[in-house]
């Protein structure tokens, strides 16, 4: 396997796991939409989100359901294939995969101009989610490649059995 | 260097934390938003707006708003029923904005503005429904006479007009009559406010009571036209 192959598989491993946080993106975000409404609905509380506070406290609930977990389900899939220079390689998977968010939700109409004009808008629509997601993207690619000391441990152990 | 935390490799302690952390966060900001509005016997709450403050019950769901440039501003406050068929729609218009929706719709008198919006939801049901009819109901005496009453405590002279739409809208073959009551008045003689309070008939008749509540509820603020 000569060194162009290798890049081109890693680059591939990559948009996949750029395509895995697309996916979870939207499946997390019906689910949680899903879940709440039905909490809220049970409890007889739906008023409570006229409350700006509220608002800001669901934003925070998504971020960590969604995009932390979007961009851990990225890195974890990206972090298994790929073993070396995990702190460079990690940033893609979420940036690509919250790309890919980005224009779809633009194609859609969900995203304007107009919304993301603002400064406090664009930072909480995309600084902060890309932020969180690169977060769990780095999460997921360290857990799968977080067993150095598992395997001294286990060595050592058999080391020991053997003598 | 620790490896492991909770018997997790620490990455995904991090990660199980962090989510638990942000849903925990989350939660305790709603639930506290929820106990220090609470008004009433714990079923209302109170939410105190740019353009007012209402009581409306918890398990509503309210959508407020404004539009408008420049001086021509509207405030807008959606009320939605628990069963989301029923609907509360308060819209206050700025200065401007009244003599430009009276203009706009050849309106030469706030009383016309009842039955004009009336008619438009009557036409968007045919839209919807081509054997949609439009009937203007007058056995609501009690209700009549309430909003009569709340309007007179608060020096408005309103107008008002209850209608029901039969047919007017349709789901998987099933046709649903629904019931509407508009208001307008005239505040200072130069902001007009609207209220709407249109639903499906059942539970437009549910509803009556957590309507009289919220419109018993309700202190204005002073509209600013926005400059």
């Amino acid at each position: 396997m000569n060194l162009g192959e290798i890049d081109y598989w890693k680059l591939i491993h990559i948009v996949i796991g750029g395509l895995i946080y697309l996916i979870s993106v939207f499946f997390l975000e019906i689910l949680v939409q899903s879940i709440t409404d039905w909490i809220f609905r049970t409890m007889g509380i739906y008023g409570v989100l006229a409350y700006k506070e509220a608002q800001n406290a669901y934003y925070i609930i998504r971020l960590g359901t969604i995009y932390l977990s979007s961009g851990f389900l990225g890195g974890l899939y990206t972090g298994y294939k790929i073993k070396e220079k995990l702190k460079l390689i990690m940033i893609f998977p979420s940036i690509i995969g919250f790309l890919l968010v980005f224009i779809l939700q633009y194609f859609f109409g969900y995203l304007t101009p107009a919304v993301l004009a603002s400064l406090s808008n664009s930072t909480k629509i995309i600084v902060v989610p890309m932020l969180v997601s690169l977060s769990g993207s780095y999460l997921g690619g360290y857990t799968i490649n977080w067993e150095v000391e598992e395997v001294i441990e286990e060595k050592i152990s058999l080391l020991l059995e053997e003598s | 260097m620790i490896a492991k935390l909770f018997g997790m490799r620490l990455p995904l302690a991090i990660f199980v934390l962090s989510v638990l952390v942000f849903l925990s966060v989350g939660s305790s900001i709603i639930y506290s938003t929820l106990i220090n509005n609470l008004v009433e016997d714990g079923n209302w709450l109170h939410i105190k707006t740019d353009i007012c403050e209402l009581n409306f019950p918890k398990q509503w769901y309210l959508d407020k708003g404004s539009s408008g440039e420049g001086n021509k501003t509207i405030y807008i406050i959606n009320l939605f029923s628990d069963d989301l068929q029923t609907i509360v729609h308060l819209k206050f218009y700025g200065k401007a904005a009244t003599q430009d929706f009276m203009k706009e719709n050849n309106l030469t008198d706030v009383s016309l503005v009842p039955n004009f919006e009336a008619q438009r939801i009557y036409n968007w049901s045919l839209s919807q429904s081509g054997n949609a009819t439009l009937h203007f109901v007058e056995e609501k005496p009690e209700l009549l006479s309430f909003i009569t009453e709340w309007a007179r405590n608060r020096g408005y002279n309103i107008h008002y007009l209850l209608i029901n739409i039969k047919n007017a809208y349709e789901v998987r073959n099933v046709y649903y009559n629904t019931t509407g009551l508009f208001i307008s008045l005239m505040m200072d003689h130069q902001r007009l406010l609207e209220i709407i309070f249109y639903g499906e008939e059942n539970s437009w008749e549910k509803n009556q009571d957590n309507f009289k509540k919220v419109l018993s509820s309700i202190k204005i603020s002073e509209i600013r036209d926005r400059t």
